[in-house]
C-alpha cells in the first residue's frame, strides 16, 4: 500500500473524534472573501461588484442587499526533508532512519491534505528539488517517493541550511514548514536560518534520532555510513556512558535553540507509531495557538 | 650452535617477510561484514576520547601482535634452518693420551704430595684426555692405567697424596741396582701407552733427574725413543732442584718437543695444556668427528612465545 494512503488511514482513525488538525479555524478566514461558501449579507455599498447582489433579498427588503463569502485561504504545508544518506542508517535495531522521516513527512501530509491545503516538499541533496506545492494526494505521494528515492546510502550528503534557505524563498505566503531532519547540532548558521523561517511561517521540527552504537543488546555489528568502514564493537561502559552524555548534551543544546526561536520539535521514538507522535506535535502546536 | 641449513631458514624468513610486506602493502579497507547496520553518526562516535583511547589501546595490541608474529616467524625459520649443537672437541680430546710419571725416590719425597696436587690440577684442565699414573723409583709401578674416567681420576690422585706418608711405595724399589732410575722410569712410562698411533701421547715426567745406580737405559736413550715413539715429555722439577740436573733434563726434554717446568704453586699449566692441545690438532687431521645433536628449543621456544603472545594481544585487542 501506497504510504500515503497508509498514513491517511491511520491519521483519520487517530483524529476522526478528537481534532481537525492546525487547519481547523486557521484558515477559515475572518475576512469576508470569494468563495463558494456563503457568509452573510450586507447592505450595498458603492463599488460593490454587481454579481454579487442578491437579488431576491434586495426585492423582500426593498433595497439592496450584496452576498458576502467567507474568504477562501489555503495554507501551504511545506515539508522540508533531510535526505542523503545519512538517512539510510539506522534509527535503532530494526527501523531505518528513511522510514521514520517518510511516515513524519507523510503524516503532515496526511493532515494537510485532509483540509484541502497545499503541500509542497522540498529536499536538497546535490540539488535542490522542490515541486510546486498541490493539493492532490496523487502528486504529493510522488513527491514522497522522489524523497525516498534520495535517501539511498549512495545519496550524496543533505545541505540542511541550503534546505531551510530555499525553504524560505519557495512560497511568499505564510504556511507551515515541517522540517523533518535528523539528529542535527544547530549551529548559528542554523539558528539564523531558522529565525528567518519562524519570522515567515510556522515552523515545526521532527528529529529522527540515530541507533545507539554502544547499546549492549545490539546483536548485528554497525558500519559507518560516512565511509563504509566497520565499527567494531562496542562493549566498553565508559564508551557507553559518554556515548549517551554527548547525545543528551547535544538534544539538550538544540532544544534550548529551538525554545529560543519559539519552534515546537519532537523527537520520534524509533520503535514506535510515528503517527501519534507527529499528532501529539500537532496539537501541542494548535494549543499554543 | 651451528644451523644445518641456513639457506633454508634464510629462504623461509624472506618468504614470511615478503607475504607480511604484501599483507601490509594490499591490505584492503576493513570489510563490512554481512548483516552490519548503517550507522550515520560514526564520525561523532570516533571522536568521543574514550573511544580515540580505546582505538589507541587496540593499535598498541596490534603493534604487540605484529611484533609477537615476528617472533614467530623467526622462530619457524630457525626451526627450518635446524640448528644442531656440534659437540667436536671432546671427541678429539679423548683421542688423546697423557701418563702422569712420577719420581718417588727419596730425594723427591719432599715434594711428592706437589707433584700429586700439580698432577690434580692439570687433570682437571685437561678434560677428555686419557691418563695414566706411573710412580716409579728403581722400578715402575702403574698408580692406575690409561682412563678416560674423569672422576677415577681424581679419586685416584688424591688417595695416592694422602698414602704418601715418607715411606717407599711398595714395588718401587726392585732390588740394588739403585734407586731414582730416570731412563728406565721415563722408558716404563712410555710402555703404558696402548700403542695406538692415532692417539697423540704426552708424558708428564716429574723428577729431580738424580739418578744413583745403575740405569739400563740413559735418560738420553730414554728421551731419543720417545722422540721416536713421537712422544712429548714434559718435565716438572722441585723449584730447589740443582742447576745442572735441572738443565740436563731440560735438554733431553726439548728433543721430543716438550719443556720443563719448576714445581711451583704458581706453575704455568697451561703451557703443557695448549702443547698436548696442539699435539691434538697435529695428529688428527683427517678423522675429525663431528657429533652433531639437533637443537630444537630455541625454535621451538620462539615460536611458542610469538604464537601465544599474538593469541594474547589479539584477545587483549578485541576485549
Amino acid at each position: 500500500m501506497a504510504r500515503l494512503t497508509r498514513i491517511q488511514t491511520q491519521v483519520a482513525l487517530a483524529t476522526r473524534h478528537k481534532v481537525g488538525g492546525w487547519a481547523e479555524g486557521v484558515h477559515a478566514s475572518v475576512n469576508a472573501g470569494r468563495s463558494l461558501e456563503f457568509h452573510d449579507l450586507r447592505e450595498y455599498a458603492r463599488g460593490d461588484d454587481v454579481a454579487d447582489i442578491d437579488w431576491k433579498a434586495s426585492a423582500r427588503r426593498g433595497s439592496l442587499l450584496v452576498k458576502r463569502h467567507v474568504a477562501e485561504r489555503r495554507a501551504t504545508l511545506l515539508l522540508a526533508a533531510q535526505t542523503g544518506r545519512a538517512m539510510a542508517a539506522m534509527a535503532s535495531a530494526g527501523t531505518v532512519k528513511r522510514d521514520l522521516a517518510l511516515d513524519a513527512a507523510a503524516t503532515f501530509a496526511s493532515l494537510a491534505l485532509a483540509h484541502g491545503d497545499y503541500v509542497g516538499v522540498i529536499h536538497r541533496g546535490g540539488a535542490t528539488v522542490s515541486a510546486r506545492p498541490t493539493s492532490r494526494a496523487v502528486h504529493v505521494e510522488r513527491m514522497l517517493t522522489a524523497l525516498e528515492r534520495s535517501s539511498t546510502p549512495t545519496s550524496p550528503d543533505a545541505d540542511l541550511a541550503g534546505l531551510l534557505d530555499t525553504a524560505a524563498t519557495v512560497t511568499r505566503r505564510r504556511g507551515i514548514v515541517a522540517i523533518v531532519c535528523g539528529d542535527v547540532e544547530i549551529d548559528a548558521h542554523l539558528e539564523a536560518r531558522l529565525r528567518r523561517l519562524v519570522v515567515q511561517h510556522e515552523v515545526l521540527v521532527v528529529v529522527v534520532p540515530d541507533i545507539d552504537p554502544t547499546d549492549p543488546a545490539l546483536e548485528h555489528p554497525l558500519f559507518g555510513v560516512d565511509n563504509e568502514r566497520p565499527l567494531p564493537r562496542l562493549r566498553d561502559r565508559t564508551l557507553r556512558d559518554e556515548w549517551l552524555a554527548d547525545v543528551a548534551a547535544r538534544a539538550a543544546r538544540r532544544s534550548a535553540a529551538l525554545s529560543r526561536l519559539s519552534i515546537r520539535s519532537t523527537t520520534l521514538a524509533p520503535d514506535e507509531p510515528v503517527v501519534p507522535q507527529v499528532l501529539s506535535l500537532v496539537r501541542s502546536v494548535r494549543r499554543a495557538a | 650452535m651451528a644451523l644445518t641449513q641456513p639457506w633454508w631458514g634464510a629462504l623461509v624468513l624472506l618468504v614470511l617477510t615478503a607475504v607480511a610486506v604484501i599483507a601490509v602493502l594490499w591490505r584492503r579497507r576493513p570489510r563490512v561484514p554481512g548483516g552490519a547496520l548503517p550507522f550515520a553518526a560514526a564520525a561523532r562516535l570516533r571522536s568521543l576520547p574514550r573511544f580515540r583511547a580505546l582505538a589507541r589501546r587496540r593499535l598498541r595490541w596490534a603493534v604487540v601482535e605484529a611484533t609477537a608474529l615476528a617472533v614467530a616467524a623467526a622462530g619457524v625459520s630457525m626451526l627450518v634452518a635446524r640448528p644442531v649443537d656440534v659437540d667436536a672437541q671432546s671427541a678429539q680430546r679423548s683421542n688423546r693420551d697423557v701418563v702422569l710419571c712420577m719420581d718417588v725416590s727419596g730425594s723427591m719425597q719432599r715434594v711428592v704430595r706437589d707433584v700429586l696436587g700439580a698432577f690434580g690440577e692439570l687433570a682437571g684442565h685437561l678434560e677428555g684426555e686419557r691418563l695414566a699414573l706411573v710412580l716409579f723409583d728403581s722400578a715402575a709401578v702403574t698408580g692406575f692405567p690409561l682412563t678416560d674416567d674423569a672422576s677415577f681420576v681424581r679419586e685416584q690422585l688424591a688417595s695416592e697424596a694422602r698414602e704418601m706418608t715418607g715411606r717407599r711405595v711398595p714395588g718401587t724399589g726392585l732390588g740394588d741396582v739403585g734407586s731414582s732410575l730416570i731412563g728406565d722410569g721415563l722408558v716404563s712410562c712410555l710402555q703404558r701407552f696402548d700403542g695406538d698411533p692415532d692417539r697423540s701421547r704426552t708424558v708428564v715426567l716429574a723428577t729431580d733427574n738424580q739418578t744413583s745406580g745403575r740405569s739400563l737405559y740413559s735418560l738420553d736413550e730414554a728421551a731419543a725413543m720417545a722422540a721416536d715413539d713421537g712422544v712429548l715429555v714434559f718435565g716438572i722439577t722441585p723449584n730447589d732442584n740443582t742447576v745442572t740436573a735441572t738443565h740436563e733434563l731440560t735438554e733431553q726434554v726439548r728433543l721430543t718437543g716438550g719443556d720443563t717446568l719448576l714445581l711451583d704453586p704458581n706453575m704455568p699449566l697451561g703451557d703443557i695444556v695448549e702443547a698436548v692441545e696442539a699435539t691434538q690438532r697435529r695428529e688428527l687431521e683427517g678423522p675429525a668427528r663431528l657429533e652433531a645433536e639437533d637443537l630444537l628449543w630455541p625454535g621451538v621456544g620462539l615460536t611458542m612465545v610469538g604464537v601465544v603472545g599474538a593469541a594474547f594481544a589479539r584477545r587483549r585487542g578485541m576485549a
